[in-house]
């Protein structure tokens, strides 16, 4: 079962790790245009929201690419392969939530890291989570489940 | 160069000229950034006899090596220039994204030089750097400024702006940055209100590069896996932030209340605490720029008399406006604490300043006809009316608006200013924590708690348990708490990592960031150069053995009761050997043999 | 002898403090006491593992004075003492 990115917001601290980590990991540099992952802030609202490419099922970026530079790989990964691409950017054009980008030489997006996303390893707080995505395994499911647990369950 | 840009910016505020100028590679090594390179370009630039007010006056804006960088919560930067509420040497440090942007827009300071006709404001973006009017953002708040700046520069733009107090040189205005974060003591905010300076905007696309990647990473790595792992860096400070010492400094007897007055122990502290806070009114916890701590405070008082919302208040906040007033309404204290902010003000110069006011009143010094209203101990209304009536300097706020020493000795009673060097001591009492006592006598700012934070030792048992009544072995810790503090506080690295790591972590992210070929001895050593060039900046201001010293409070009235009942603050124990140490004479003048071995 | 509770301990004893009559004993054996009375949770925050010793996160003062300088474990905790057990959460 292959693993999902998993976020949740109300732990983000609007910190941008997962920025300095991202762009370090893909650029060698600390430069938040270099990150496939941005931290958008609310001021009003307090509240901030890390985004990142979802790696859609049906991924347009990969329909449209006129060289089909774009694949998806054994983690259901969508991956760009640079010796295809001619950055031509459409890709970033068809992307419907913003998760494409263009950093002055290529087009780059989120591979998470060919399957050890540095993002979610170094994430403080867990806003950033890679984990499997089957029902047994939803932490979520488990935090109701455990507040049975403590109220009916044996003392341990 | 790595890790720092190699590159300031000069901007003469008279002229409006701005040229950008490279730092030397030796000079970075020798002094790292932050606090020290940002002292000795001022000590090197501004004539010993300049008046803090004066267009001759400069005002420097300073990140560090790590600023920007993976390492751990490298968001800071400082401010450097003469202090106007004490005259020492000021430097104030903030957190927040503003130094980290400020890199990446290119650069790794500024320098403001003279003064302009008109108010201004810088705006940086990328290598694009201008002077803009800034007489229509006059007299606005912090919160107002930032919003309207960006809107007129740049969505992503980050700010650093005065307030009205700053405006009005309120000598403890601070400097804040992304609207909540302060580089709050000394009053450093009047120094760019006196420039006519309204704020400096920056937007930076660019990026940050080290010089050994893999042993930086690795570096960093293992220093964040270290902060996870330790209860006060990996849980505490981001579950409860700093308002959590309320608690237990109380309970070791150390919490003063009533201008110091009455003791150290507040029967009332847990309604201030940081679990109540907890419980009351945080939203979320929040962290500066690449920071895994997060202690900072999204707050949120949503009804009652003090409805209001903003960040904070951090600990010494909560204690000058709560126990040292002998006020014990958190709501109260939140809204005092935003307004500290949106008028950019220092909550602890003010909760102690009034403070010093409440025991005026309580000896018929002064009356609420002169005072335009009630400034007494336990009466919450008051601090909220006069907090802005201070930024304001409008009525009695003028002379709350220059601190408490001034305000004490106008009246003849200096002694009730519970300061060092005019700037008030903050929440730890220096009879229950003999070590904080020592710091408050000996730091170069005045009565400051940051700067040798031996509360560390003496309450918390990091990195060793210290017993907080003795004397014995403070001196000697002290001088590594500051010389530690002084490297942390050049390199851009927020202070609150040495709970969880030390110089041996610190030292292996410095070096694999910028190359330098420095042992941990060499490190700390440059903290102990920034020291002395401090204490130099000092002594040629005038300042002497005797300004090392502590109110006749701490060291004559003995503690009516807790853990340090009967105790004062043994200073006379410690001073001696503390400036021993640090191979200073017994005057507390730096030996010629020390200045050369630290290259002075 | 009042005991009281800080930070997370206040979650794991159910209260923010309680009034306990006992008889004078030591640090350790309080400790093993109120981890009877409130259960295995603030147990494994109290006490190490194999419970002789006090977690190292633990800080325990009497009547405001660490145990570490007085008699750590074995200190003696009086029948009027007050008692305050803090998580090493704190700074700043």
């Amino acid at each position: 079962m292959s693993k999902t990115i998993v976020l949740k917001p109300d732990k983000c601290l609007s910190c941008r790790t997962c920025e300095l980590i991202c762009s370090f990991t893909r650029a060698e540099e600390f430069n938040p245009q270099l990150s496939a992952v941005s931290v958008i802030h609310y001021d009003k609202a307090m509240i901030s929201v890390p985004i990142m490419c979802t790696q859609c099922e049906e991924a347009p970026c990969l329909k449209v690419c006129p060289v089909e530079a774009i694949y998806k790989d054994e983690n259901g990964t969508k991956i760009i392969d640079y010796k295809k691409c001619i950055g031509c950017k459409v890709c970033i054009s068809a992307c419907p939530l913003g998760n494409m980008a263009f950093d002055g030489n290529a087009v780059f997006k989120c591979n998470l890291c060919g399957g050890d996303p540095q993002c979610a390893r170094f994430c403080p707080s867990g806003a950033i989570e890679y984990k499997d995505a089957n029902p047994s395994s939803m932490l979520k499911r488990k935090e109701l489940a455990e507040k049975f647990k403590d109220v009916f369950g044996e003392e341990e | 160069m790595y890790g720092l840009i190699g590159r300031l910016l000069r901007v003469n505020l008279t002229t409006g000229a701005v040229t950008e100028e490279a730092i030397s590679e030796s000079m970075a090594k020798k002094y790292f950034g932050g606090r020290g390179l940002g002292t000795k370009i001022y000590m090197d630039e501004v004539a010993k006899d300049t008046d803090v007010f004066s267009p001759d006056n400069k005002l420097i804006l300073m990140t560090g090596p790590l600023t920007g960088t993976f390492a751990t919560s490298a968001g800071r930067l400082m401010w450097i220039t003469k202090a106007p509420l004490t005259g020492t040497i000021g430097c104030a440090n903030s957190g927040g994204e503003f130094g980290p942007e400020l890199k990446f827009a290119g650069f790794d300071g500024v320098i403001f030089e003279g003064k302009a006709e008109k108010p201004v404001f810088l705006y940086v973006n990328n290598g694009k750097v201008e002077l803009r009017s800034a007489e229509d953002l006059w007299g606005k708040t912090v919160p107002d400024t930032t919003d309207q700046l960006v809107a007129a520069t740049d969505p992503d733009a980050k700010v650093c702006c005065i307030g009205p107090a700053g405006e009005n040189r309120v000598l403890f205005a601070g400097i804040m940055n992304e609207k909540n974060r302060a580089a709050g003591r000394g009053g450093l905010g009047a120094v760019m209100g006196s420039k006519n300076l309204k704020a400096v905007v920056v937007r930076g696309t660019g990026g940050i590069k080290v010089a050994d990647n893999a042993g930086f990473l690795a570096a960093c790595t293992e220093a964040r896996d270290k902060l996870k792992a330790h209860p006060v860096t990996g849980a505490g400070l981001g579950a409860y932030g700093t308002e959590i010492l309320v608690n237990i400094i109380n309970a070791s007897g150390g919490l003063p209340i009533n201008n110091w007055r009455d003791g150290a122990v507040d029967r009332n502290a847990d309604d201030i605490s940081g679990e109540t806070l907890v419980e009351k009114y945080l939203v979320r916890n929040k962290g500066c720029f690449g920071c895994s701590m997060a202690c900072g405070r999204v707050t949120k008082v949503k009804d009652g008399p003090y409805k209001s919302a903003g960040e904070g208040p951090e600990y010494e906040a909560a204690w000058a406006l709560g126990s040292s007033c002998g006020i014990n309404d958190l709501a109260a204290i939140c809204k005092v604490n935003f307004l500290c902010n949106e008028y950019g003000m220092d909550p602890i110069t003010l909760g102690s300043t009034f403070a010093c006011a409440m025991e005026m009143f309580d000896k018929g010094l002064l009356n609420v006809e002169e005072m335009g209203g009630n400034l007494v101990f336990g009466d919450a209304a008051s601090i909220v009316e006069f907090a802005t009536k201070t930024a304001k300097r409008e009525g009695f706020g003028d002379k709350l608006a220059d601190g408490s020493y001034r305000l004490a000795e106008s009246y003849g009673v200096p002694e009730l200013s519970m300061s060092v060097k005019k700037q008030e001591m903050p929440a730890y009492d220096g009879r229950s924590l003999q070590g904080m006592g020592l710091e408050y006598a000996t730091s170069n700012r005045g009565g400051c708690h940051v700067r040798g934070y031996l509360t560390s030792p003496e309450i918390l048992g990091l990195p060793v348990k210290m017993d907080p009544l003795v004397t014995e072995g403070k001196a000697a810790m002290l001088k590594i708490f500051q010389d530690l503090t002084a490297v942390v506080d050049s390199i851009g690295l927020c202070l609150f990592t040495t709970f969880g790591i030390g110089l041996p972590e610190i030292a292996n992210m410095l070096r694999t960031c910028t190359g330098w070929d420095l042992t941990d001895e060499e490190i700390l050593a440059t903290g102990d150069r920034i020291w002395n060039m401090e204490k130099l900046y000092n002594l040629g201001q005038g300042f002497t053995k005797t300004d090392d010293t502590l109110p006749p409070r701490l060291l004559h009235e003995p503690l009516p009761e807790g853990p340090a009942k009967g105790k004062v603050c043994e200073l006379d124990d410690m001073l001696p050997e503390y400036y021993n140490l640090r191979g200073w004479d017994k005057d507390g003048v730096p030996a010629k043999a020390k200045l050369t071995e630290l290259g002075l | 002898m009042i005991v009281k509770y800080f930070a997370y301990f206040r979650k794991d004893a159910g209260c923010k403090e309680e009034t306990l009559l006992l008889a004078p004993l030591s640090v350790l054996e309080l400790l093993n006491k109120l981890s009877e009375i409130h259960g295995q949770r603030l147990r494994k925050r109290l006490l190490t593992a194999d419970q002789t010793e006090i977690h190292p996160d633990v800080i325990f003062l009497i009547d405001g004075r660490n145990i570490d300088f007085i008699d750590g474990k074995d200190t003696m905790v009086s029948q009027d003492a007050i008692v305050s057990l803090f998580p090493r959460v704190a700074g700043g």
